[in-house]
């Protein structure tokens, strides 16, 4: 077991330190250090015992991002609308408004991989019974990006959010959404 | 550090901004499960329903007991006094009642039609004792809730209703040739008849200026007549119940029409609800107005009960109705039929000649200006088909003639004739409490709401295909203004 830890330690300190060009790396790097600002748009899926009710529908929706001293850290505030219809009578508005906590995983690749988590709320209508409120919601997502250009980055998005409602009396379970989608995003 | 203090100040302000807003209701456990539970019941009674009584249909010839002929009960009480086109015997009572229901919704106090259960609905219930459409349980339809409000009304969109055991009759030369009708239910193809194609209205909604507006069964309305006037539908409450009943439970007769199908002269027998209210006279198709329904609304935990004992010696309907409500609301004018010679039992075999059946008297009976209806013209090319035509026209002319002018002299007695039908007709009500008790047993009025109730006692034994005419309640004194309270025993 400590041999598979030393040996993984290993390997990494070796990727860190095969970084070929490391001018090159920063330049590139600084353009997508920059504040940005986007959106997303595809399809929204919820899952489990929610999906029994709802069906997927396109969603979208937008986000900035800040990236923090540590460069290969941002923080971001996320915002979309999801509207899931039925073929009965159910439908459910969400907006989810979260803050999270991206990590770009740090080798220089054109291609930028980052994984994010977060929390925030989720307003929820409720129809036909015409119910609203907003409940804690928590998220985890990957993305991958390619820049196109100093300014422009276009990439995929995974994201999983959970509503939570087991502190409320009488809840049986919460709300599981996944939202994939392409963004366009902008460094600025 | 210039961005992360914009970052933070973002999620400070994004979260200060959502976080007084929260709610305290499961949404998502709201949305999966639901709140308001829709009973449906085929009976007349609310709980301890009568059990089938449905005359057997046929028995051996007394005179020649290798023919088998209808019985009594069959022709006096299933068979409807409008058959009389076709003698065969080949009819059998039905066993299978089905329903095609392609949403309901829940009309509020402002008139605002909530879809609720948008949901295409298909039932299929056997016609005896356990089932628990009939058996007074009752069947629960998929649905979901609706916002808190008054309810008044609630209306079902019925795509189609059937039953089993309609036979189409052929003339030929060794008398008539049967076999069975077939339908489709859900797709399938069934050996039934949906009626709900015959279930408008025509002889007297015809009459009205707004007739072309009309349909009695997309959607059949109707009314909760609770003490509040409608459904209080209330999300705080766990369980709020809706129980609509149809009365089908010993309350099917057999109707007839004549069709040509594939120009063949043919006769269709087949089952529907007893036209005890809007009669169904000879040569008519329509049937309508004849989908007797209840709804009422509880909510489980704040119910009370009705207990007694049913007074009489014969098995007897038991009902509670709001007190100081007029019991004639209840009941119409009118009378049960009479079976010649008297003492004449359901049982036996029907030999025409020397048993006779007068049919029963309904409002439309009394009705002196029920005319006959035009036949609509026939413009096809069939030679049977015109003929019949003229034959019908010939008939109306002469069932015109014998009332105009000597029994309906002049407009304003046509215009009293129906005001009149109209007005015994459209206040009959159904009670939205209802049992029934065999001689001397004990009954009880389960999930009954708090309030004061009067209770009735059918003085009457309940007849099949029949519900009851103005005198056949009677009030028992000590039981008026019995008080209900929530969790309670009302002992009678």
């Amino acid at each position: 077991m400590k041999k598979t830890i030393l040996l993984c330690a290993v390997a990494g300190i070796i990727l860190v330190m095969c970084r070929t060009d490391a001018h090159a790396y920063k330049e590139r790097k600084d353009y997508f250090s920059k504040p940005q600002i986007g959106g997303w748009f595809g399809p929204v899926t919820p899952f489990a015992e929610v999906a029994k009710r709802v069906e997927t529908n396109l969603g979208g929706g937008l986000f900035v991002r800040f990236t923090l001293p540590y460069r290969f850290l941002k923080i971001g505030v996320d915002s979309s609308y999801q509207q899931f219809k039925s073929k009965c009578v159910n439908e459910l508005q969400f907006i989810p408004v979260y803050g999270n906590l991206l990590f770009q995983i740090p080798v220089d690749f054109p291609v930028r991989f980052q994984f994010k988590g977060g929390a925030g709320a989720g307003y929820l209508n409720l129809k036909p019974d015409r119910l609203t409120q907003w409940d804690p919601i928590f998220m985890a997502g990957f993305e991958v990006s390619f820049p196109a250009g100093r300014i422009v980055n276009i990439g995929l998005r995974i994201d999983y959010i959970y509503i939570y409602e087991g502190y409320m009396k009488g809840s049986r379970h919460g709300g599981h959404i996944l939202n994939t989608g392409i963004q366009l995003y902008f460094n600025i | 550090m210039k961005a992360l203090k914009q970052a933070i100040a973002i999620i400070v302000i994004s979260t200060a901004a959502v976080l007084p807003g929260c709610g305290n209701k499961p949404l998502l456990t709201e949305m999966t499960t639901h709140k308001l539970i829709v009973i449906m019941k085929g009976t007349y009674e609310s709980n301890s329903p009568a059990p089938w009584s449905i005359p057997t249909e046929r028995v051996p010839d007394p005179d020649d007991i290798s023919k088998l002929v209808y019985t009594v009960g069959h022709r006096a009480l299933v068979q409807d006094d409008s058959v009389n086109k076709c003698d065969a015997i080949n009819d059998d009572n039905p066993s299978v009642f089905l329903m095609d229901i392609a949403e309901v919704r829940l009309a509020d106090s402002q008139g605002k039609l909530h879809k609720f259960s948008n949901f295409r609905q298909n039932f299929s219930f056997t016609m005896d004792d356990a089932n628990p459409f009939f058996n007074g349980t009752g069947y629960i339809m998929d649905n979901d809730d609706v916002p808190s409000k008054l309810y008044p009304a609630v209306m079902i969109y019925m795509r189609k209703m059937l039953m089993d055991g309609a036979q189409k009759y052929v003339p030929q030369s060794e008398g008539w040739s049967a076999s069975p009708m077939w339908d489709v239910f859900a797709e399938k193809q069934y050996p039934c008849l949906n009626f709900n194609k015959m279930q408008v209205h025509s002889f007297y909604d015809t009459l009205r200026y707004e007739s072309s507006y009309f349909n009695r069964v997309f959607p059949v309305v109707v009314p909760i007549q609770d003490a509040a006037l409608g459904m209080i539908y209330n999300d705080a409450f766990p369980v709020t119940v809706l129980e609509i009943r149809f009365v089908i439970k010993n309350f099917v007769k057999k109707y007839e029409y004549q069709s040509y199908i594939n120009d063949v002269f043919t006769t269709i027998h087949y089952f529907a609800m007893s036209d005890w209210l809007q009669d169904v006279k000879k040569d008519e198709i329509d049937i309508g107005g004849n989908l007797l329904m209840v709804a009422r609304s509880y909510i489980p935990g704040l119910t009370g009960k009705i207990s007694g004992i049913n007074p009489y010696g014969t098995g007897a309907h038991i009902i509670a109705i709001p007190a100081g409500a007029d019991i004639n609301d209840y009941t119409i004018p009118g009378e049960r039929d009479a079976i010649n010679p008297p003492g004449t039992l359901l049982t036996d075999a029907y030999k025409p000649g020397t048993i006779t059946i007068t049919p029963p008297k309904s409002p439309r009976f009394y009705n002196d200006c029920d005319l006959s209806k035009k036949p609509s013209a026939y413009l096809g090319s069939n030679i049977n088909q015109a003929l019949d035509y003229y034959l019908k026209t010939e008939q109306y002319n002469y069932n015109w003639n014998e009332r105009v002018p000597s029994s309906c002299g002049s407009f304003d007695d046509y215009k009293d004739g129906w005001d009149t039908f109209k007005r015994d007709v459209g206040n009959f009500r159904l009670p939205q409490l209802a049992v029934w008790a065999a001689a001397g047993t004990a009954f009880s009025f389960e999930n009954v709401p708090p309030g004061n109730y009067d209770i009735y006692v059918a003085n009457v034994e309940p007849r099949y295909g029949y519900l009851y005419y103005d005198g056949q309640f009677g009030a028992v004194p000590q039981w008026s203004n019995v008080s209900v309270s929530a969790g309670g025993n009302t002992g009678l």
